[in-house]
C-alpha cells in the first residue's frame, strides 16, 4: 500500500545506543549536508524573488527598488490569458495521456499483447526523442487539417508524455495483486469496471505520478506551442516569457514576476499532491516478486 | 540460482505472457488501441518522416522548401565530414555523462539517503525546494540560471569577482543547471527505491558490526541496483530531450561550446534553413536514445536473476 | 488519509477536459468569421519590430480600422508573431507551406526576402508598382532588395542603418574635439585610446561581437565596417562563392583586434548577452561608454514616447556622426542597410485587397508613424525629409536619413546566414580571447563557413 516517507525514516533509529557523541556527529553531518544541498538548490531562485519586486530589475542580483507593480501587471490582461491558455493545454494533455495510459498500461500489464516486452522497451526509448525533430511534419499535418490551435496542441503534448506515462502506469499496475481483480471478475464485473474500480484505485500513486508528469511536461512545453500556435490570444506562458526576452525593450522585472506567477501552479500542485503521488515513482514492480 | 518456472522473466515483461495464452486478446488490443493510435500518428509517424527528410534536400524556405527530393547519401557524407558534428557528439556525451549519469544520480542518491535520516522539518523543506526546482518549467529554470551565472548574478557575487561565469565555463554551468532541474526527479525515484530495501536486511548488516557506509555500499546499493540503473536511463533520456534549457541559456554558445546535438540540429534546421541536415542530426539523437534503451535492457537483464526481497541474496 | 473516489474523479476529469476542449475550439483561427466579408490576413512581428507592444498595437489597430473603414466589405485579420527575428522568419516559413495558413500579406525581414521569393511563395508586384508615385521615391538600391530573377516581390516598409554615437560630455572631459568628425578608422581608434588614457573607468568603444545577437549583431556592428573597407565583397557573384578571406575582412578583424587587445571594448557578459544590441543605449546614457557603433533607432528610443531608456538630455550629450570608411575613401560613409518589407502571398485569394492594404500601409502618415514607433528610416526619400520624421528625434533622424542611400544590403541567399555566423564567431573569438591574431580569427571564420557550406563554396579574395 501507500507508504509515506516518514514511516521508513525511523528505520535506523532503533539501533543500539553507541556513544552519543558519534550519534550527534552523524546527526550534524546528515542534517548539515542536507541543509547545504538545500541552500545550493535555493540559491538560483534568489534572483527571481528579488527581481520580481524590483522596479529597476536587470540580470544582476541587486537589492530591489521595491515595487509590487510588476507582480500586479502580470496577473491581468495578456498575462492572465496566457496562464489560462497554459492551463487549458495542460489539462488536455494530462487527460489524453492519463486516459490512454491507464487503458494501455492495463493492457500491457495484464493482457496478452504480442511482443509486449519489445513494445515496452520501444516505448521507453521514445522518451528520449527531442520534439524538435518531429515538429515540422506535425506542423504540416496540423496545418492541413486546420488544427493549429490550443486543443490539438494539447493533444500532441499529451502524446509526447504518453511513453513515460505508459511506462509508469504499467509498472504501477504490475504491482496490483491479481487476486483483487480475480475477486471482482468472480462477482461478474466487466473489464471496465475491474479497471476503474479495482485496479485504478490501487495503482493510483503511479497513475497520479504519470498525470503529474504529463501536466508538468505540458505546462513547461516551449517548442510545440511556439511552432503550432499562431493566434496570439492562444499564446501560452512560455511563449509570453520568450516574447518578453526577445522584445526591443526588455523588462526584467516583468519577466521575473511573470515567471513566478507562471511557475506557481505547478508548485501548488506538488504541495497538494505530494502525499498521494510520492509512492508512485517507485519502480516497485521491479523489486517485488 | 536460476529463476523458478513461473517466476517473472523480467519486471518489464507482462505478467500475462508467462501463462502461455496463445490466442489473440481482442480486449487487450482494444484497450491498447487509443495509446497505439496516438503514438503512431503523432509520434512515430513524424519521427519516421524525419528519418526520410534527413536524406532529402528539403529546406525550411527557398526553392527546395516544397519541391524537394531524395538525395541519397549526400547528407550522410556531409555528416561524416562535419567537424562540428563530431564536436557536438562529444559535447553531448560530456553533457549526458556529467549531468545525467554522474551528477543527478549522485546528488539524487545523496538526497534520498540524507532525507531518510534527517529531521522531519528539514526533510520537508529541502524536499520541497528540490522538487520545485524540477517542476519549474524549463524556460524559467533557464532564466534563473542565466541570471545566476552571468556577471552580477548570485554565483559571481559569491565567487567574489565580477566575472561572467556563464561565458567562462559554459559547459559546466549548463551541466549544473541540468542537474539542478532533474535532481528532484531522481530523488523521488531513488527515495521510492530506498523504501523498498527491507529493514531486516539492513538490521542484519548492522548486527554483524558493519558501519553505516559498509551497509550502504554492500547491501543497500546492490539491492537498489535496478532502480539506480532505471534512474540513470530515464534521466539520460530526459536530459537528451531537454532542449529549451540550453537553447535559452546559451543557444549553443559561446562559439560552439555548448552546442550539443539537439541544439545543433535545431540551429541547422531553423537558423540556417537546412531542414534536411537538421533532421539528419535529429535522427542521430534518436539513434543515441535507442542505444541507451538497448544498453539498459542488457544491463538490467542479469540483475533479475537472484535478488529476492525476502532476504535471500544470491 | 484522504479517500479517493475514482469514479467521481474520472468522470469529473473527463467533463473538465471536454468543457475545456469546447472552450478552446470556439476560439480558433479567424477563418470562421462572418461569411459575407472577405478576410485579408496580415502577419507581422509582435514584440520585435516596434519598440513597445503598445506601439505595435497602436499602429496595427490603426491600420485595421483604416482598412475596414475604407473597404466595408473586407475584414483585416491581424496575425502577430511573437519572438525575435529568427522566430518570425521561421514562423512565416511554416505558415507559407500551406495555402490554408499562408498570410495574404506579411512583413518579412529584408535579408530573407530572396528565400521566400525563390520558394514560389510570393506574388510579383511589378504590375501593381508601375503606377505608384511613392515607389519612385525609393532609392534604387532599396527598390532592389525585393527583386528576384528580375521580378519585384516585396516593398520596403522601413530600414535600419548605422552611425557612431558618442558621449560629448566624456569627449570634452578627455579633451577630444566636439563635434567629432572621424575621417577614417584610425581616428576612431585614436579617440578610443585617448578615452582609455584619460578616463580609465569608461568603456571606450562598444562594438558588437559574438553570436548571441545573430545576424543583427553583424548588421549593427562588423557589417558596417566591412561596408567601409577596401574590399567589401561578401558574395562573389562572378565565381558564386562566399568570401572568407579578403583585405576587407582583414581590415575589419584588425580593427576588432585593436579594440579588444588594447582593452578598449565592453565587458564580455554584456557583449554576449541575448539583448546585447540594446545594451549600449543604456550604457551611453549612463555615461559608461564613450563611443558606440549604433543603429538609427537610438534617437527615437531615448525620447519620452519610446523611453527605452528615457534620456531627456540625449540631444545635449549624445553626438552622432556617420561611420567613416577605413581610409577615408569616398564617400567616407559606411553603413549596412536592412529592414522589413511587405510581401503578398502567391496563393492569396484576394490580390486586389492585399495590394490595397500594402498601399495603405505605405501611405505617408503610416510610414512616418512606423518609422518613429519602430525606429526605422523610411525608404521614401520624400517622407524622410518630413518634419514629422526629422523632428521626432533631432538631430539623429536627419543623420540616419543622410547615410541611407549609401547603405549596403546583405546578399539574398539563405547561405548568407551561415557566412554571417562565421563572422560572428570570428569577432567573438577576438573579443573573448584578445590575444587572438587576425590570421587566427580569419581561420575561425573560414573554417566555420567551409565546414558548413563545403570548401568549394568559399574563396579568398586578394
Amino acid at each position: 500500500m501507500i507508504q509515506s516517507a516518514s514511516a521508513v525514516a525511523d528505520g535506523n533509529a532503533g539501533g543500539p545506543p553507541i556513544a552519543d557523541v558519534k550519534k550527534t556527529r552523524e546527526w550534524f553531518v546528515t542534517n548539515g549536508l542536507l541543509a547545504i544541498i538545500g541552500l545550493a538548490f535555493l540559491a538560483p531562485m534568489l534572483w527571481l524573488a528579488l527581481a520580481a519586486v524590483d522596479a529597476n530589475a536587470g540580470w544582476a542580483l541587486q537589492l530591489p527598488h521595491f515595487t509590487l507593480a510588476n507582480l500586479i501587471a502580470v496577473t491581468r490582461g495578456d498575462y492572465l490569458q496566457a496562464l489560462l491558455n497554459t492551463l487549458e493545454i495542460s489539462l488536455v494533455a494530462t487527460g489524453v495521456s492519463t486516459i490512454a495510459g491507464v487503458f494501455g498500461g492495463y493492457a500491457l500489464s495484464r493482457r496478452n499483447i504480442p511482443l509486449s516486452d519489445e513494445l515496452m522497451v520501444g516505448v521507453l526509448f521514445l522518451t528520449g526523442i527531442p520534439v524538435a525533430i518531429m515538429i515540422v511534419p506535425v506542423f504540416e499535418v496540423f496545418a492541413k487539417y486546420d488544427l493549429l490551435s490550443l486543443v490539438p496542441t494539447g493533444v500532441f503534448l499529451g502524446v509526447t508524455s504518453l511513453p513515460f506515462a505508459l511506462w509508469l502506469i504499467k509498472t504501477a499496475i504490475d504491482a496490483v495483486p491479481k487476486e483483487l481483480e480475480e475477486a471482482a471478475t468472480i462477482e461478474r464485473a466487466n473489464i471496465l469496471q475491474v479497471i476503474l474500480h479495482v485496479t485504478v484505485p490501487v495503482a493510483l500513486p503511479g497513475i497520479f505520478a504519470a498525470a503529474i508528469y504529463s501536466f508538468i511536461n505540458a505546462w513547461g512545453a516551449f517548442l510545440p506551442p511556439l511552432v503550432l500556435i499562431s493566434d496570439p490570444s492562444q499564446a501560452t506562458g512560455p511563449l509570453k516569457i520568450y516574447g518578453l526576452i526577445g522584445s526591443a525593450a526588455v523588462r526584467y522585472g516583468d519577466i521575473a514576476a511573470f515567471s513566478i506567477v507562471y511557475s506557481l501552479p505547478v508548485v501548488v500542485l506538488y504541495i497538494l499532491m505530494s502525499r498521494p503521488f510520492s509512492g508512485g515513482f517507485s519502480m516497485g514492480g521491479a523489486v517485488k516478486g | 540460482m536460476r529463476p523458478e518456472n513461473g517466476e517473472r522473466r523480467g519486471w518489464w515483461k507482462s505478467s500475462a505472457a508467462a501463462d502461455g495464452e496463445q490466442q489473440l486478446d481482442a480486449v487487450g488490443i482494444l484497450l491498447l488501441l487509443p495509446a497505439t493510435l496516438l503514438l503512431v500518428v503523432m509520434f512515430i509517424g513524424p519521427v519516421g518522416f524525419a528519418f526520410y527528410l534527413g536524406v532529402t534536400n528539403i529546406a525550411l524556405v527557398g526553392p527546395t522548401a516544397q519541391h524537394f527530393h531524395f538525395t541519397g547519401l549526400k547528407n550522410l557524407h556531409r555528416l561524416v565530414n562535419d567537424r562540428l558534428f563530431w564536436e557536438s557528439l562529444k559535447l553531448t556525451a560530456i553533457f549526458l555523462g556529467a549531468s545525467a549519469v554522474v551528477g543527478v544520480t549522485i546528488i539524487g542518491m545523496a538526497l534520498a539517503v540524507l532525507m531518510q535520516h534527517a529531521v522531519t522539518w528539514l526533510r520537508t523543506v529541502v524536499g520541497a525546494i528540490v522538487v520545485v526546482a524540477w517542476m519549474l518549467p524549463p524556460i524559467t529554470a533557464a532564466l534563473l540560471w542565466y541570471a545566476f551565472s552571468t556577471t552580477g548574478g548570485t554565483l559571481s557575487l559569491l565567487s567574489g569577482s565580477d566575472s561572467d561565469i556563464l561565458n567562462d565555463f559554459p559547459m559546466t554551468i549548463v551541466c549544473l543547471a541540468n542537474i539542478w532541474s532533474t535532481a528532484g526527479f531522481s530523488m523521488l525515484v531513488l527515495s521510492s527505491g530506498l523504501r523498498t530495501v527491507p529493514a531486516e536486511v539492513l538490521e542484519a548488516g548492522k548486527m554483524e558490526g558493519a558501519s553505516r557506509w559498509q551497509v550502504f555500499r554492500s547491501l543497500t546499493l546492490p539491492i537498489m541496483r535496478p532502480t539506480i540503473v532505471t534512474n540513470v536511463l530515464l534521466v539520460t533520456l530526459l536530459s537528451l530531450a531537454n532542449f529549451s534549457l540550453i537553447y535559452i541559456m546559451t543557444a549553443g554558445g559561446p562559439g560552439n561550446a555548448t552546442n550539443i546535438l539537439p541544439i545543433y540540429s535545431y540551429q541547422q534546421a531553423f537558423q540556417f534553413n537546412k531542414l534536411a541536415y537538421g533532421a539528419l542530426l535529429g535522427d542521430v539523437v534518436v539513434i543515441i536514445a535507442t542505444v541507451f534503451a538497448y544498453l539498459y535492457v542488457r544491463v538490467s537483464r542479469p540483475s533479475r536473476a537472484g535478488y529476492r526481497p525476502q532476504g535471500k541474496l544470491a | 488519509m484522504v479517500q479517493y473516489k475514482p469514479r467521481h474523479l474520472a468522470s469529473s476529469f473527463a467533463a473538465l477536459a471536454m468543457g475545456v476542449g469546447l472552450l478552446g475550439s470556439s476560439g480558433i483561427s479567424g477563418r470562421a468569421l462572418a461569411a459575407d466579408k472577405t478576410v485579408i490576413s496580415v502577419a507581422y512581428g509582435e514584440t520585435y519590430v516596434f519598440d513597445t507592444e503598445d506601439l505595435t498595437k497602436k499602429w496595427w489597430n490603426g491600420v485595421k480600422a483604416e482598412f475596414e473603414a475604407k473597404f466595408p466589405d473586407a475584414t483585416l485579420q491581424l496575425v502577430p508573431i511573437g519572438g525575435g527575428y529568427d522566430d518570425i522568419t521561421n514562423k512565416l516559413s511554416l505558415l507559407y507551406r500551406s495555402s490554408r495558413t499562408a498570410p495574404d500579406v506579411a512583413q518579412i525581414a529584408t535579408p530573407v526576402i530572396g528565400q521566400f521569393s525563390s520558394s514560389g511563395y510570393l506574388l510579383p508586384l511589378d504590375s501593381y508598382l508601375a503606377d505608384e508615385a511613392w515607389w519612385k521615391q525609393f532609392p534604387k538600391v532599396i527598390q532592389g532588395e525585393g527583386v528576384f530573377q528580375g521580378k519585384t516581390y516585396a516593398v520596403n516598409t522601413g530600414e535600419n542603418d548605422s552611425q557612431l554615437y558618442y558621449n560629448m560630455d566624456l569627449f570634452k572631459k578627455a579633451g577630444l574635439p566636439v563635434p567629432w568628425t572621424p575621417h577614417n578608422w584610425n581616428d576612431i581608434l585614436n579617440a578610443a585610446r585617448t578615452i582609455k588614457a584619460k578616463l580609465p573607468h569608461i568603456i571606450p568603444v562598444w562594438l558588437n561581437a559574438g553570436s548571441s545577437s545573430g545576424d543583427n549583431g553583424i548588421l549593427q556592428g562588423a557589417g558596417n565596417l566591412l561596408a567601409g573597407s577596401t574590399v567589401p565583397t561578401i558574395y562573389d557573384k562572378k565565381t558564386q562563392k562566399w568570401v572568407v578571406d579578403s583585405p576587407g575582412l582583414r581590415e575589419v578583424l584588425d580593427f576588432y583586434h585593436s579594440v579588444y587587445s588594447e582593452g578598449m571594448g565592453a565587458n564580455l557578459s554584456d557583449l554576449f548577452s541575448p539583448s546585447a544590441v540594446t545594451i549600449p543605449l543604456t550604457l551611453i546614457a549612463q555615461g559608461k561608454v564613450a563611443i558606440t557603433f549604433g543603429s538609427n533607432y537610438y534617437g527615437g528610443n531615448w525620447t519620452k514616447l519610446i523611453c527605452s531608456p528615457c534620456w531627456a538630455d540625449a540631444t545635449k550629450v549624445a553626438g552622432v556622426v556617420p561611420i567613416p570608411t577605413v581610409d577615408g575613401h569616398s564617400p567616407d560613409i559606411a553603413t549596412t542597410v536592412g529592414g522589413w518589407d511587405f510581401a503578398v502571398s502567391a496563393s492569396t485569394k484576394s490580390p486586389h485587397y492585399a495590394w490595397e492594404l500594402v498601399k495603405l500601409m505605405e501611405s505617408d502618415i503610416n510610414q512616418i508613424n512606423a518609422a518613429n514607433w519602430a525606429g526605422f528610416v523610411p525608404a521614401n526619400q520624400l517622407i524622410v525629409k518630413e518634419p514629422a520624421f526629422v523632428d521626432f528625434a533631432p538631430p539623429y533622424n536627419a543623420v540616419s536619413a543622410q547615410v541611407l542611400p549609401y547603405g549596403v544590403i546583405s546578399p539574398a541567399s539563405g547561405d548568407y546566414l551561415v557566412w554571417s555566423h562565421g563572422l560572428q564567431e570570428a569577432t567573438g573569438a577576438l573579443a573573448q580571447h584578445p590575444n587572438t591574431t587576425v590570421d587566427a580569427a580569419i581561420g575561425v571564420m573560414s573554417d566555420y563557413v567551409s565546414n558548413q557550406l563545403d570548401s568549394s563554396a568559399v574563396e579568398t579574395l586578394k
